[in-house]
């Protein structure tokens, strides 16, 4: 009886004991990662970098000293009491002013609305047009705009369904131009050239008003994105150029939110050849695709086009479960990163039964894009799967989110993928081992698996 | 069980909490190599405990964020991670201070770094360093004095108006900007710059060798409009250190031809220091405020008129002003008209009721803060609303100031001081109150006129 009443007073002691230490290594997790956490979507195999908060002692002195005074003087004589929400916004606007500095489409703040739409794009749900849209720099002259580029209709979306294109730049939005992130640098060309020319006071006057006029009543670049991504019902009239044609298009988008089925298959060719297309790499698409697989290794097909036109979204993670299917423990490619490291990413092992050995074609677009380009590169150089198509988006960066503790976020660029073996795409994108247009891609890929399956058969009747 | 006092239990409950803190602490003992980290925890155990505490409580509000916190996390991570351009600490801190000035949605509380603060404390101070020449650009894109100051290096060496600068020290600079070659011929006082000029009728390039002085910023224009009624203009360009000394001198340069009457020209004047406003102002009120500050938490501070500066006789007085009119001009142009000692001639004026402070920073750089509210003598904020005048001309879309013949307002402005002086009818007033009202206001301004008012 004594015994047993030591023994729970000792388990209770244990159980305390435990109770202390988890609740004080959790509160020193919090005490660390409570403002600043590093959100999920990042590169395995990479180790974190905690990011500790500065109290006042720690903050290196400098430019960051200079901002604090800023601060303190503004918190002291500003003619309106600062808030503790003005301050919130402070920090916000801090934030987008240094990181839109940087001048680099990938590296950005983030509202809480624009987080929220990567996470859920993450899980295969869109809203607004149904498109991955991005900054692309255009250089014309001395002048180097940013433009609102269609990276990618997603597929059953309304965008793809008006028809906009992979590669469609949007310069205006219901006739309203859509403005590079610094407005005025027209205006100060204009001034520039006329200057240098006759000076026609008049003329001048003319172009700057016109000038003024298109930016007041222009929409900011990243404004129109929000507007185009954003969760409301609602109708635009966008002003499209496209590669091609001379003059801009008009198309009429209804804004939706819907939700992509993120991987189908079908059998092509009487059943001799698989095709999977994946739509967008969500969560669920490793495991989809994993079915898919099976399905069609049960119909032994004899080779398989992997669709892979018109795919942006995704993180790493995703497309590594999805390349560990077909190319196990490769090499998937190398994350260069900031002071010149350069990191091979290893594609996990797998067992037998669960991978594709057979012959493979990827089908790709300009709408390739991102991770899905360093998918497909990495098909090419580990299994020499053919690229059919054409050349892709381009865009190697390996981007990084940080959450912030309102509910905003920022995102880095935090590295570049290296293909294997194939040289660097960035800007240019991946060339494609064969070219076809957009009506004949799928047909050229059942050509390249028919003359595949052909020498099979042939090294097969020859042993 | 009823011999489970409380005699054994406070005990066992003693033993409990022991283990719970001793848990509670074992992560820094692990993590510590030495002693002194350990009392240190030690003593940090209270304010740990209560903040678990309180964390509990707050959790479901999203706090916003810390600002210099935030910022550095960031930066922190950048400088670790960020693939691409080296990062620049510095000026990506300017933009973040830019950035976090921008979330009060006040224009005027701005971030000015070291080059532009500089610039700005000259033309507070109204001179700067240099020759003593306005340049311009022609139309074959070359840069010319447009014309040596009087009294200035420039106009002692013998430098003339319409003489194009081909090399600045040697060194050509076709296809520089104008910016650039001033930056080049600017330099500390004392030393020496040499223009390489090319002159009409003259073959062959004329160098001149110049000693760089503190010349000072021409703030003050003035000339007799009207001899004949002794009829006087004084156009103020901005309000710094030196604007009330010059504009004392060009009164009595006036008064010296027999001023009997004055028109005052604020147009385009973006402003500048509040006391050279303080001043100017005084010379037109008898007494009382020329303008109320309202600190921060509401207090009213009246400035009241400097009776020193009543030195000279008073005048009939109209007034121009613009949309361009703004700060210090608006503190002269609301005085006068809520005093009623002169006419307001012109457009609505810009707008701005907001006084700031300029906080120099460790760096060289600076923060223009707001950090009060004006108000004019009769109490109106006039920020963001502007000034209406008493008589309201439209400019033409071009027109050279000061030219009785294209500046409508100027010609509207002396048939108003006429009339004052007794030298028109009244009914010419009448007449010009009724064009203003038939009169559609037009668009048509001066968009072209890039001055930021202060």
């Amino acid at each position: 009886m004594k015994n047993y009443k030591t023994l729970i007073v000792i388990l209770l002691i244990t159980l305390c004991f435990a109770a202390g230490y988890t609740v004080r290594t959790n509160a020193r997790e919090k005490a660390t990662v409570r403002r600043v956490s590093v959100s999920p979507v990042r590169a395995p195999g990479v180790p974190v970098a905690t990011t500790q908060l500065c109290s006042a002692g720690d903050i290196d002195l400098g430019p960051l000293e200079i901002m604090l005074t800023v601060l303190r003087n503004v918190r002291e004589h500003f003619v309106d009491p600062i808030t503790p929400s003005d301050e919130g916004r402070m920090a916000r606007e801090a934030l987008r002013a240094m990181l839109a500095s940087f001048q680099d489409p990938n590296t950005r703040f983030l509202d809480p609305e624009q987080l929220k739409l990567v996470r859920e794009a993450a899980e295969g749900r869109f809203h607004g047009i149904g498109a991955i849209l991005g900054m692309k720099k255009v250089k014309t002259g001395n002048i180097q705009e940013e433009h609102l580029v269609v990276i990618t209709p997603i597929d059953s979306g309304p965008a793809a369904k008006a028809g906009l294109k992979s590669g469609d730049h949007i310069i205006a939005i219901d006739g309203r131009d859509v403005l590079p992130l610094d407005p005025f640098q027209r205006a100060n060309e204009v001034i520039k050239e006329e200057r240098k020319k006759a000076v026609d006071r008049n003329l001048l006057k003319k172009h700057i008003e016109s000038e003024t006029k298109r930016i007041e009543e222009g929409i900011p670049i990243l404004k129109a994105e929000r507007m185009l991504t954003s969760e409301d019902d609602k109708e635009f009239e966008l002003t499209v150029l496209r590669d091609g044609a001379t003059k801009p298009i008009k198309v009429k988008v209804k804004t939706q939110d819907f939700t992509v089925e993120p991987v189908s298959w079908t059998l092509v060719n009487d059943g001799r050849f698989g095709y999977i297309r994946i739509s967008c790499f969500s969560n669920s698409t490793p495991q989809q695709f994993e079915t898919a697989v099976k399905e069609l290794k049960s119909k032994e097909v004899e080779g398989l086009v992997l669709d892979l036109r018109d795919v942006a979204a995704g993180d790493l993670e995703t497309v590594l479960s999805v390349a560990r299917l077909s190319v196990p423990e490769r090499v998937f490619g190398f994350e260069c990163k900031s002071r010149n490291r350069k990191i091979p990413i290893r594609i996990e092992r797998c067992s037998d039964e669960r991978v594709w050995k057979g012959s493979l074609v990827v089908l790709v677009n300009a709408g390739t894009a991102r991770m899905a380009e360093a998918l497909a590169v990495a098909l090419r150089d580990n299994l020499s799967a053919k690229l059919v198509g054409e050349s892709t988006y381009g865009d190697p960066s390996v981007v990084t989110l940080m959450e912030l503790s309102d509910g905003s976020g920022v995102s880095i660029t935090t590295g570049q993928m290296a293909p294997p073996k194939s040289s660097d795409y960035r800007g240019k994108g991946l060339a494609p081992d064969v070219s076809a247009s957009s009506s004949e891609q799928m047909k050229e890929a059942i050509k390249i698996l028919e003359s595949l399956a052909k020498r099979s058969v042939s090294t097969l009747s020859r042993n | 069980m009823s011999r489970l006092g409380v005699d054994r239990i406070i005990p066992v409950v003693f033993l409990l909490f022991a283990a719970f803190i001793v848990g509670f602490l074992a992560p820094d003992v692990l993590a510590s190599r030495a002693l002194h980290q350990f009392t240190a925890s030690l003593q940090l155990l209270p304010q740990r405990l209560e903040s678990l505490l309180l964390e509990g409580q707050s959790k479901s509000q999203t706090e916003p964020l810390p600002v210099i916190e935030t910022y550095s996390a960031v930066l922190e991570r950048l400088k670790a991670e960020y693939y691409g351009a080296e990062i620049d600490e510095r000026k990506l801190t300017y933009s973040a201070i830019r950035g976090m000035l921008s979330a009060l949605n006040d224009p005027f509380t701005r971030f000015l770094d070291p080059e532009e603060y500089k610039s700005m404390r000259e033309e507070n101070e109204g001179n700067f360093t240099g020759i003593g020449a306005q340049l311009d650009t022609n139309k074959d894109g070359e840069v010319y004095i447009k014309e040596p100051l009087p009294d200035t290096p420039a106009m002692r060496a013998g430098v003339k108006a319409n003489d194009v600068i081909v090399s600045v020290d040697g060194k050509p600079i076709k296809g520089l900007d104008i910016e650039q070659v001033v930056k080049m011929i600017r330099g500390p006082a004392g030393t020496k710059v040499k223009l390489g000029l090319r002159r009409k009728g003259t073959p062959k390039i004329i160098y001149k060798v110049i000693t760089r002085q503190v010349v000072q910023f021409r703030m003050v224009k003035s000339q007799m409009l009207d001899e004949k009624n002794g009829i006087g203009y004084i156009r103020l360009y901005q309000f710094n250190e030196q604007c009330d000394t010059q504009f004392d001198q060009a009164l009595t340069q006036l008064e010296k031809r027999h001023l009997k009457g004055l028109i005052l020209d604020l147009r385009g004047n973006p402003g500048g220091l509040l006391q050279a406003a303080v001043d100017i102002g005084s010379r037109f009120i008898d007494s009382g405020p020329v303008v109320v500050i309202q600190e921060r938490g509401g207090q009213k501070n009246p400035i009241y008129v400097k009776e020193e500066k009543h030195n000279h006789k008073r005048y009939p007085l109209v007034v121009l002003v613009d949309k361009h009119s703004a700060s210090a001009s608006e503190i002269v142009a609301g005085a006068i008209k809520d005093d009623a000692v002169g006419t307001l001639v012109g457009t609505k004026t810009f707008g701005k009721g907001r006084v700031q402070t300029i906080m120099p920073l460790q760096d060289g750089s600076a923060v223009a803060i707001t950090t009060a509210k004006y108000l004019t003598p009769s109490g109106t904020d006039i920020h963001k609303k502007g000034i209406e005048p008493d008589i309201k001309v439209e400019a033409p879309d071009t027109f050279e100031v000061g030219d009785l013949k294209t500046d409508v307002q100027l010609a509207k402005a002396l048939q108003v001081l006429k009339v004052k002086m007794g030298i028109l009818p009244e009914s010419v007033l009448e007449e010009l109150k009724r064009a203003a009202q038939a009169k559609t206001p037009t668009a048509a301004t001066a968009a072209a006129s890039a001055q930021s008012p202060r």
